[in-house]
């Protein structure tokens, strides 16, 4: 055995042996229960089949808007409790739908709050809900909003009843239950195997935490099986045109102001531009588009041909166009949110904007991109350039390489290298980020080993000289830069002391400054299965320069 | 990469190689009904899982979603685990026990990158996709975690 294959071979001696031949017997017959189940509930015209994920819906209810608004996270979480005062005159109702493409939202001046199913939690993976006939109520002056929601579960036969849990955490959640069948029961469907019940919840709170809420139920057979699930929901200020002012009168620590949805699967990275937060949804090949003041999702742009993907890693604007590394490169224009190719002929890993001149990084190579799309070689050391940024008029290239890395700073229109400076790592440690503005160069690290912790390198873009190193708790995968602070994924450092703090907040994967100072990251939904991201818009409390 | 035709045949392609890869991250058992629950899940996606460029890579990202999120099913399957049979300790040498010990101590992501890469023969970049992380940080695990398994066998020889 080669050492280099170890362990390889000892593993190979704990793993199991696998017969694949019951499991494919299994397989098999769990896929016919199911079409079985399709077909019945085909047949049954009458039944909306329920076996779809969450459709994108957002229901909005209109009414005054609140009179406070305080931040108050707890320690090293990324749950908000924002709360707002109560809301006295409900007002218009508006429900928007967002469909997976270009979408504009409503205008909805006077809408305090969204709540959008985030689905179900189940043990049993038969359980399925959808939103549909989304019904809105205004009750006593009360918010009251009221969702129908579409249940489907496979009873196989059995009959039973679907129950609100006896005792739920959640108190801001008032939950009723209206069902197809009386009191919730339902009853064996002759061969049909699926059952579809309808439920309503409620909200009659006043006051809700932003956040996750979560509906409890069980749908309790009569031969004793119990089906336990949460309806999860998740609750912020809607997108309005005042959100720019709560974001600003926050104070106190940064807090999770607006989550904005359907921003692609693996959101890799995240750039402010013409007055827009533009989302790279990496696995789906795909930018997301939200209005950077009131978090609308504007619009949803392939970077690839339907059936084909792009691997892309970077965004970057120039005075014209959004940019997204990759192969190839692509252009988007904001005007109509178009894509348009540019066949640069390599993998690009980090792209940077000059006007619209743009440099290209990858494996060996620095291209520049002129706007009529010549292109041209600069001549580079061999290093897989991972990042690129721009400071000092000049292009700063950095190496992903472990223990001895290297930033370059280079005339990008000359070609002439004027800085060439070795980053001493440690033995695991390895660049992870490059970010700069006029004033500082910041390389970011990860320490490797597993520890999850990291560095920032700091260095000054005229003289190329380290202006400090700063050790910290956390992995700075992604780094925005204020006028007085250094954000990164998980942590604030001060600009002008270099001093941590904070530390361990969990910011984003990738994070980048909005025009009116928010700080927007990127993350999974919570619960997704399928890593669907989401974009996090964060108040910046005593640290908003 | 084996064009893949149908579920059928990505089943049979995969679901030994990839249950086994995820046994010496997590258990056996759970590794079982991760794949299984994947496998229907993509069956049931099949009309736009199998447009993907891997449909296999996708398989994979949703069985190691479920092992990492502890997600389980009450109900284990024991159709499924018939299949199963986990070497028994006194099957094993001592070393191969250690070894198996050491495993247990790593972090979930640095197991489920070894496993995956050494037994499950997936590069380093399908391993990147499937965690969601990048390919240095697949890297690094694969070199903290042996350089780590090494260590703890080593205090376990001494020791």
């Amino acid at each position: 055995m080669r050492m280099d294959d170890w362990p390889a071979d000892d593993l190979a001696a704990l793993a199991p042996e696998v017969d694949v031949t019951p499991a494919r017997r299994e397989f098999d017959r769990r896929r016919r229960r199911w079409r079985q189940r399709r077909r019945a509930i085909l047949t049954a015209a009458a039944i909306t089949i329920v076996l779809v994920g969450i459709g994108a819906l957002t229901l909005v209810v209109g009414g005054n808007e609140p009179d406070t608004m305080t931040d108050t996270p707890a320690p090293g979480s990324t749950s908000p409790t924002n709360t707002v005062g109560p809301t006295t005159t409900p007002g218009t109702v508006a429900v928007t739908s967002a469909a997976p493409t270009t979408v504009t939202t409503a205008t909805a001046p006077t809408v305090p709050w969204s709540l959008r199913p985030l689905g179900v939690s189940s043990d049993d993976p038969s359980v399925r809900i959808r939103e549909n006939n989304i019904v809105v109520q205004d009750d006593d002056g009360n918010l009251e909003l009221t969702y129908q929601l579409q249940l489907g579960f496979f009873a196989l036969d059995r009959s039973g009843v679907v129950e609100t849990a006896a005792e739920t955490t959640d108190t801001q959640l008032s939950i009723a239950v209206t069902c197809e069948f009386d009191d919730c029961s339902f009853q064996p469907r002759n061969d049909s195997i699926q059952t579809s019940l309808e439920l309503t919840v409620r909200t009659t709170q006043d006051q809700l935490t932003a956040g996750i809420h979560r509906a409890p139920f069980a749908i309790r057979f009569d031969d004793g099986d119990v089906i336990d699930f949460d309806v999860q929901f998740y609750a912020q200020p809607a997108p309005s045109a005042d959100m720019s002012t709560r974001v600003a009168s926050s104070s106190g620590e940064p807090a999770i102001v607006q989550r904005v949805f359907d921003v692609g699967r693996f959101p890799y990275h995240i750039i402010t531009a013409f007055d827009s937060i533009w989302v790279l949804g990496q696995a789906s090949s795909k930018v997301t588009r939200i209005d950077a003041t009131t978090g609308a999702l504007l619009a949803t742009i392939p970077l690839a041909p339907p059936g084909s993907r792009i691997q892309s890693n970077r965004l970057t604007a120039g005075d014209n166009y959004v940019y997204a590394a990759g192969t190839p490169v692509v252009r988007i224009d904001p005007i109509d949110n178009t894509a348009t190719p540019i066949d640069n002929g390599t993998h690009a890993f980090g792209v940077i904007a000059d006007h619209d001149t743009v440099w290209a990084a990858g494996r060996d190579t620095l291209q520049r991109i002129e706007p009529d799309g010549t292109i041209t070689a600069l001549d580079v050391p061999q290093e897989t350039w991972m990042d690129l940024a721009w400071s000092n008029e000049l292009v700063w290239a950095l190496a992903q390489r472990r223990g001895t890395s290297t930033l370059l700073a280079i005339d990008g229109y000359s070609g002439q290298i004027q800085h060439d400076i070795k980053l001493e790592l440690g033995d695991a440690e390895y660049p992870v980020r490059l970010v700069a503005d006029q004033d500082i160069v910041v390389v970011g690290t990860d320490s490797g080993g597993g520890t999850g912790t990291g560095r920032l390198l700091v260095f000054d873009p005229t003289t190329g000289s380290m202006i400090v190193q700063v050790d910290l708790n956390s992995r700075p995968e992604g780094i925005a830069l204020s006028p007085e602070h250094i954000w990164t994924s998980s942590a604030i450092v001060d600009r002008a002391t270099f001093q941590v703090q904070l530390d361990n907040r969990g910011f984003g994967f990738s994070i980048t400054r909005g025009p009116d100072g928010s700080i927007w990251g990127t993350g999974a939904v919570p619960g997704s299965d399928s890593n669907d991201g989401n974009a996090l818009r964060w108040s910046t409390g005593d640290y908003a320069n | 990469m084996v064009d893949v035709v149908d579920i059928d045949e990505l089943f049979d392609q995969h679901f030994g190689r990839l249950v086994r890869s995820l046994s010496v991250a997590f258990d056996a058992e759970s590794a079982a009904d991760a794949v299984q629950e994947a496998f229907i899940a993509a069956d049931r996606r099949w009309s736009t899982v199998s447009g993907y460029d891997d449909p296999a890579g996708w398989v994979r990202r949703v069985a190691v979603n479920r092992l990492l999120n502890r997600r389980r099913n009450r109900r284990r399957r024991v159709e499924i685990l018939a299949g199963i049979r986990v070497p028994l300790d006194d099957d094993l040498t001592a070393d191969l026990i250690d070894l198996r010990a050491a495993m247990r101590q790593l972090p979930d992501s640095m197991r489920v990158t070894i496993g995956l890469h050494y037994l499950g023969g997936f590069s380093v970049a399908e391993i990147a996709s499937d965690l969601d992380v990048a390919v240095g940080t697949v890297k690094s695990n694969l070199h903290d975690g042996r350089k780590r398994l090494r260590q703890l066998l080593a205090e376990d020889a001494h020791g």
